[in-house]
């Protein structure tokens, strides 16, 4: 297996290397990372989408799938706090479309989680848009799953649609991070645990990252429309809040931070956990290695 | 047999009001507006008048109301409105149905009734609440509504939300469950436990010797303008009316009614079979009453002659008590000859024996020893984690303010969308036993929510708005570094400085590339989030220091960033 692992990887990676060189091969050989930039979120995801190839490639007819965005804090979309409603029920449309059976949506909030659900707007979006909103707030929907590549991690309780659906879609909102530095896909992830004190008490990087080898997402798409540039991941006010007009959709999480701490303005080597993911084989972290499909709208 | 439908009338008022308070009380998903819970609970007789004394402008008039309907029709509050009296109402129409319990005619229990309403008000009159929280119906009621209702309601709501999961019916939502402190959990079941073997036992005998709003709503029945009585020429002592009253007030050997003990619920109209009873106008005999209850024979030998002489003023004829009727509590004699004044006039003493300087040294250790339930016990204390002075509510101006007007009723816990505010047992001292403060082990204050202020009958928590909220002080953050993760496990952590509102906790640079919290206590809210998520156990590494008095903190200021062009180049 490793031996194979190895060839696929080098492979890759030198397609890579030559398709950042040669335009037309690109196009062959598969993506890793779209970025888009300078429209409406559901406008860019419908860029990215079909430059993926369409939702269809990664939701199947009569596939349940769910979606789980940043719906952790009671503040209004400007605030940016939250994953912009938009996108949400834009891609719920696009998995609704590709045949998905069943669409959900939840968040394991940090406010009261009516309060979060009503005051983001994705409640009311997503339930315009077709999909089950689902509280995260049901301790006894998370269920104990061991962690194979946990240290510190072994064991988190994990919600089970999580467990259940056959797509998992990890939708953050790109924000500043007090501790995290910045939160973005694999951040996200712990709003699918219940007990998220255990991780800021046992090396939160350490525990960010080994959750993260858990389950890879399906596909994550990170909103980075308004972004939260300071005083994260709750926010004071609109003042914290810059309009980068931009979207990264991957299925690499480690590849997905690297590139949107770079967006945010980090160096991606300061985030902590986007390295030890790295090194517990995640994600890709040298971006230059990647196939990036760039598109300015 | 017209009369005889005012039961019926009363059984639906009644259902009525005990079906909407106990709504307020139970409403697990918030169906119902928060501006309807002042509407319902407006004729509430504690709070009503715990409102409107301290803040006439209110216009919180539901207890005179009530004061106006007793003066007309009796204690209608007692039979109809108090949810309380409906409750025992139940309890003892439950028990009926496993035997068949008759009342009899009980002696009244003045001395004790009106005692516990004179020391009520003393005790009030000294800032405790002590007695007004332990005795006041709708508290009684509404802490029985939230542990006994709401509490397995919320436990069935969330077993039923998980069932209906595995059918994939994603329908009900679950609600938030927190186990409130022992203290206050045992106190409910102590003072449903005797309100339920009093009903069982001797019917409505609670609101004829404890309940203070009974006692002071006697007081108005006497003077009611229709008095139920019985009609001499038709009655043949059948004996079927006293066995139905509840209250154990009537006489059928003498074939009289104690309307003061009367709570007017009717059944005696309902059971007599022979028009033997009147709703009458009781106007005429208004004047009857007074010398009845007025002449005190021997009281002043056992007595001193300072007191001597201010009985003798009670005496006359002038006495403000006659006077259109409105009792004018003689203040400017003092509290001590108030509670003369008050004993001889409507404590019937002729019953007691005469060895009342016995009586009246306990009587007056009491009222002393509960007055200090109000002074003794209010400090602030902050040096011992598990002894922390509480943090009262939003709104409630400050600890001595709220403990002087709540009547720990609960309404505010039982809405209270973060289940932050809980009940208490004694932290706030005996004055303020049961009352609810910020508990930061159960959640935290959301920085945007008044919603208690909209809900609380007695004003002890303010009405306030999103603006003003934001800038109440009701404590102020506190940091120990040595307890914090960062330098204990040098390992990031973070969680205080992410769940801060106003960034009052934020992350700074610390040793190597950690980041570690700062705290700007000018901006603190004291809402308590950073306090709750703290991972360190069992003392907090960030916690809450009450302010004694809340104060006003400053909004945070926040630089607007600057624009970048928006369509320049990937980062990467």
């Amino acid at each position: 297996m490793k031996r194979r692992d190895f060839i696929y990887t080098s492979i890759t990676a030198a397609g890579a290397v030559f398709a950042s060189n040669n335009l037309l091969a690109a196009d062959n050989s598969k993506i890793d990372l779209v970025a888009v930039k300078g429209a409406m979120p559901d406008v860019m995801l419908d860029k990215a989408m079909e430059t993926l190839g369409g939702m269809k490639n990664f939701v199947k007819k009569g596939q349940t799938v769910v979606i789980k965005p940043n719906i952790g804090w009671d503040v209004a979309p400007e605030r940016a706090g939250n994953t912009n409603p938009k996108l949400v029920s834009q891609i719920i449309r696009h998995c609704l479309a590709a045949g998905a059976k069943k669409v959900f949506i939840f968040d394991n909030t940090c406010d009261n989680w009516q309060k979060c659900y009503s005051t983001s707007g994705i409640e009311r979006a997503a339930k315009d848009a077709g999909a089950t909103v689902v509280s995260g707030a049901n301790e006894g929907m998370y269920h104990n799953v061991s962690i194979a590549k946990g240290k510190k991690l072994t064991t988190a309780k994990v919600h089970e649609l999580i467990l259940q659906s056959d797509v998992f879609i990890n939708v953050p909102v790109l924000k500043n991070h007090g501790s995290a530095r910045v939160t973005a896909t694999m951040k996200n992830l712990m709003g699918i645990v219940w007990d998220r004190r255990f991780w800021h008490k046992n090396d939160l990087h350490q525990c960010i990252a080994e959750f993260a080898s858990y389950r890879k997402p399906t596909l994550n798409i990170i909103d980075a429309y308004n972004v939260m540039v300071k005083n994260g991941p709750r926010g004071v006010s609109t003042d914290d809040v810059a309009e980068y007009k931009s979207l990264i959709v991957s299925t690499d999480m480690v590849a997905a931070d690297t590139a949107a701490s770079k967006l945010i303005g980090l160096n991606p080597d300061d985030v902590q956990y986007i390295g030890i993911a790295a090194s517990l084989n995640v994600g890709r972290k040298n971006l230059e290695q990647l196939n990036i499909k760039r598109i300015k709208m | 047999m017209q009369l005889a439908k005012l039961k019926k009338i009363r059984v639906f008022i009644s259902l009525v009001f005990l079906l909407f308070t106990t709504l307020l009380f139970i409403d697990l998903h918030s169906f119902i507006p928060l501006e309807y819970y002042n509407k319902v609970l407006y004729l509430q007789f504690i709070p009503s008048i715990l409102k409107f004394i301290f803040n006439p402008v209110s216009l919180s008039l539901g207890f005179a109301f009530i004061l106006l309907l007793t003066l007309i029709l009796g204690r209608v509050y007692c039979s109809s409105i108090c949810p309380l009296g409906t409750l025992q109402d139940m309890v003892i129409r439950i028990r009926r149905r496993f035997k068949n319990q008759k009342f009899d005619y009980s002696k009244p229990h003045s001395a004790l009734h009106y005692g516990i309403l004179v020391i009520t008000i003393i005790t009030l009159l000294s800032g405790s609440l002590f007695l007004v929280d332990l005795l006041d119906p709708l508290g009684i009621f509404g802490r029985f509504a939230v542990d006994f209702i709401r509490l397995p309601l919320a436990l069935g709501n969330n077993l039923l939300s998980l069932i209906f999961v595995q059918f994939g019916w994603y329908i009900l939502p679950p609600v938030k469950v927190v186990f409130q402190s022992l203290g206050a959990f045992i106190s409910v079941i102590v003072s449903m436990i005797v309100v339920i073997w009093m009903s069982v036992k001797h019917g409505r005998l609670f609101c004829n010797t404890i309940c203070p709003i009974g006692s002071l709503l006697a007081l108005f029945a006497r003077f009611s303008l229709f008095k139920i009585e019985i009609n001499q020429s038709k009655c043949e002592q059948c004996g079927l009316c006293e066995q139905a009253c509840k209250s154990g007030c009537i006489d059928n050997a003498l074939l009289k009614v104690d309307f003061d003990r009367c709570i007017s619920c009717f059944n005696c109209f309902e059971v007599c079979n022979l028009d033997g009873f009147q709703y009458k106008c009781a106007y005429n005999d208004f004047r009857n009453v007074i010398p009845a209850n007025a002449g005190i024979p021997n009281q002043s030998d056992s007595l001193d002659n300072n007191t001597h002489n201010k009985l003798e003023f009670k005496r006359n004829p002038l006495t403000p008590f006659e006077k259109g009727g409105i009792f004018i509590p003689p203040f400017s004699k003092g509290v001590r000859g108030f509670l003369l004044n008050f004993r001889e006039q409507f404590l019937n003493f002729k019953s007691i024996p005469t060895d009342n300087r016995k009586r009246t040294f306990l009587f007056e250790i009491g009222c002393a020893a509960l007055t200090f339930t109000g002074i003794a016990t209010l400090k602030n204390n902050n040096s011992k984690w598990n002894n922390r002075t509480p943090v009262a509510p939003p709104g409630s101006v400050g600890i001595e303010h709220f403990t002087e007007r709540c009547t720990a009723c609960q309404t505010c816990v039982s809405i209270c969308p973060n289940q932050v505010l809980q009940p208490t047992f004694l932290d706030y001292g005996w004055r303020g036993i049961l009352q609810p403060k910020l508990d930061f082990n159960a959640g935290y204050c959301h920085y945007e929510c008044f919603d208690c202020s909209l809900v609380c009958p007695t004003g002890a928590i303010q009405p306030m708005n999103k603006e003003k909220k934001r800038l109440i002080q009701t404590g102020v953050v506190e940091f120990e570094i040595k307890k914090c993760i960062v330098e204990t496990n040098k390992t990031e952590c973070g969680a205080c400085a992410e769940h801060c509102p106003t960034k009052a906790c934020s992350m700074d640079n610390y040793k190597g590339k950690l980041k570690i919290p700062v705290i700007n206590k000018e901006i603190c809210v004291g809402c308590g989030a950073c306090e709750y998520i703290c991972p360190v156990k069992p003392d907090k590494a960030i916690y809450v220091v009450s302010n004694f008095v809340h104060k006003v903190s400053k909004l945070p200021a926040n630089k607007k960033i600057e624009k970048k062009p928006v369509m320049e180049d990937f980062p990467f």
